[in-house]
């Protein structure tokens, strides 16, 4: 890459990783996508008191996921509110709610922004931004 | 009526270039001091909302030469105005203060603030920024539950447009505008066209605080705090473990609804004004429904039947509030309330108003922040 390019081309926006949830990013660097199932059944996507049966956070333990979800609902980005979306806007994104009962916000991927709907089957996959890896929703089940 | 709002202080609101943040808040804060007849070392205490653009200090307080016992920060996002008034009845009640100053100014328009841009938090990385954005993840959900239309959602904003048009205190002052124009504005994030969201402007509003009691020496009409009520379920979004804040096409406004009413002693048949919070259309359908003005999914028929006019059956939202008055945030509807009880609405005034309901609803960090409260004039 030329100096040029490396000064034009925008870096994304810094990827937030609470200290509680360093497990879920590590999984995902590892290409894994993991959810915090508590000894009661209940699966969290971050690290919390568990709502269902009320034990701490100490009840949780990350696990496998399937991945399996479905749109819940879905927003289209026209408008860049940041430096790094501007050459990649339109992009989707939606609320997936997991085959395990959490919801992730994420991108929805491999469709064209049109197609997606509610209520349409997607399946997690890990995808980079930058230097970084995160789990994206593909239309592509 | 144990405690009262007894001095309002309003500046202009719009395109204010070459002021700050803390001059607007100082020239509320004279107002308000004005219009009580109250000595500015008698104000004691003082709570501020920071907003957008410039953030506001206590600087404006001391440069007003308030007599503060104290000086706070109360942030709950578009909740906040409520709360500064819960707040100020602590104060009060706890013996700390005697009238309290609560304020808030912002100056976004002139610093020409694109809200929600560059956020740096955990949604970042997704390319999720902005309230716009939580509130269009909430309309689709709407839209695709009722088969609700944007064209459906423009109702809304033109009926808070028609408020305004009269009102020579409005941003939007005799610029009426149609379902076709909010059709034809751009998205912003679909599924909201511009025309959903509401105006940053520049400008500031200011309220005493004070028993009623204090409030019989001052030389306004004292506007009594009939009750309030708040909602801030934390999981909410949250709630299945998602790192969103938002999502679902409901809104749940127990027990801010049921709280502001027990307290007041009253039902919502009782009220003569609303001003709902309508930072986006789809928040003030959503609010119309769960407060039983309308049954859910229906807020656009009920607004195309004429309703959420300042002239409706239930006058709503008398000044266009943030759609077309001007985004003082929550103190918008406050101060709007106020004006009505006092009969002070201008053209815009609904007879022998006595009891209005003022919400406010804040997109925060950890969900959806909502408060309510009920005034009241004797």
């Amino acid at each position: 890459m030329s100096d040029k390019e490396t000064r034009t081309a925008p870096s994304p926006p810094i990827r937030v990783v609470p200290v509680e949830d360093q497990s879920f990013w590590d999984a995902i660097d590892a290409d894994n996508f993991m959810l915090a199932r508590c000894t009661c059944g209940a699966y969290y996507a971050r690290s919390q008191a568990c709502l269902q049966c009320g034990a701490g956070a100490q009840a949780l333990t990350w696990v496998p996921a399937s991945g399996r979800g479905t749109v819940r609902t879905f927003i289209v980005f026209d408008k860049p509110y940041h430096p790094y979306f501007k050459e990649r806007t339109p992009y989707v994104v939606a609320v997936v709610a997991l085959e395990e009962g959490p919801e992730i916000t994420t991108n929805i991927i491999d469709t064209d922004v049109t197609n997606v709907e509610i209520g349409m089957p997607v399946r997690v996959v890990i995808g980079t931004r930058g230097v970084h890896k995160i789990p994206q929703a593909s239309a592509r089940v | 009526m144990k405690y009262t709002i007894a001095g309002l202080g309003v500046t202009p609101q719009g395109v204010i270039p070459g002021t700050s943040a803390e001059k607007l808040a100082w020239d509320a804060i004279e107002l308000a001091l004005s219009d009580a007849g109250l000595k500015r070392s008698q104000v004691n205490g003082y709570i501020y909302q920071p907003g957008f653009g410039e953030r506001t200090s206590g600087m404006a307080a001391s440069r007003a030469s308030l007599g503060t016992n104290s000086t706070l920060q109360v942030d709950s996002s578009g909740a906040s105005g409520i709360f500064t008034l819960i707040t100020a009845i602590g104060m009060i009640a706890s013996g700390t203060a005697d009238y309290v100053m609560c304020l808030h100014a912002t100056n976004a328009r002139s610093q020409a603030v694109t809200v929600g841009e560059g956020e740096k938090n955990q949604n970042a990385i997704f390319g999720l920024f902005s309230p716009g954005a939580q509130a269009a993840l909430m309309a689709q959900g709407y839209m695709h539950r009722y088969g609700t239309s944007s064209a459906d959602l423009a109702e809304i904003a033109v009926a808070l447009r028609s408020n305004a048009v009269p009102r020579s205190d409005a941003y939007m002052f005799k610029r009426p505008i149609t379902v076709d124009d909010h059709q034809n504005s751009p998205f912003i994030v679909r599924p909201l066209h511009l025309l959903d969201y509401c105006l940053v402007t520049d400008g500031a509003i200011a309220f005493i605080v004070t028993t009623a009691e204090r409030a019989r020496d001052l030389k306004t009409t004292p506007v009594g705090l009939l009750g309030f009520g708040t909602c801030h379920e934390v999981g909410q979004g949250y709630t299945r473990g998602s790192n969103t804040i938002l999502g679902p096409s409901t809104l749940d406004v127990e027990p801010a609804r049921s709280r502001a009413f027990g307290t007041a002693g009253l039902s919502i048949a009782d009220i003569d004004v609303f001003q709902f919070y309508d930072a986006f259309t789809i928040m003030t359908a959503l609010q119309v429904e769960a407060y039983g003005l309308c049954a859910p999914g229906e807020a656009a028929d009920w607004v195309r039947g004429g309703n959420l006019r300042w002239d409706s059956k239930r006058p709503c939202n008398t000044s266009g509030t943030l759609h077309s008055w001007a985004y003082v945030q929550g103190f918008t509807h406050i101060a709007e309330g106020i004006r009505q009880l006092r009969g002070e609405g201008g053209p815009t005034q609904v007879p022998d108003a006595r009891t209005a309901l003022i919400t406010n609803v804040g997109i925060t960090g950890a969900g959806l922040a909502q408060s309510a409260a009920i005034l009241g004039v004797e």
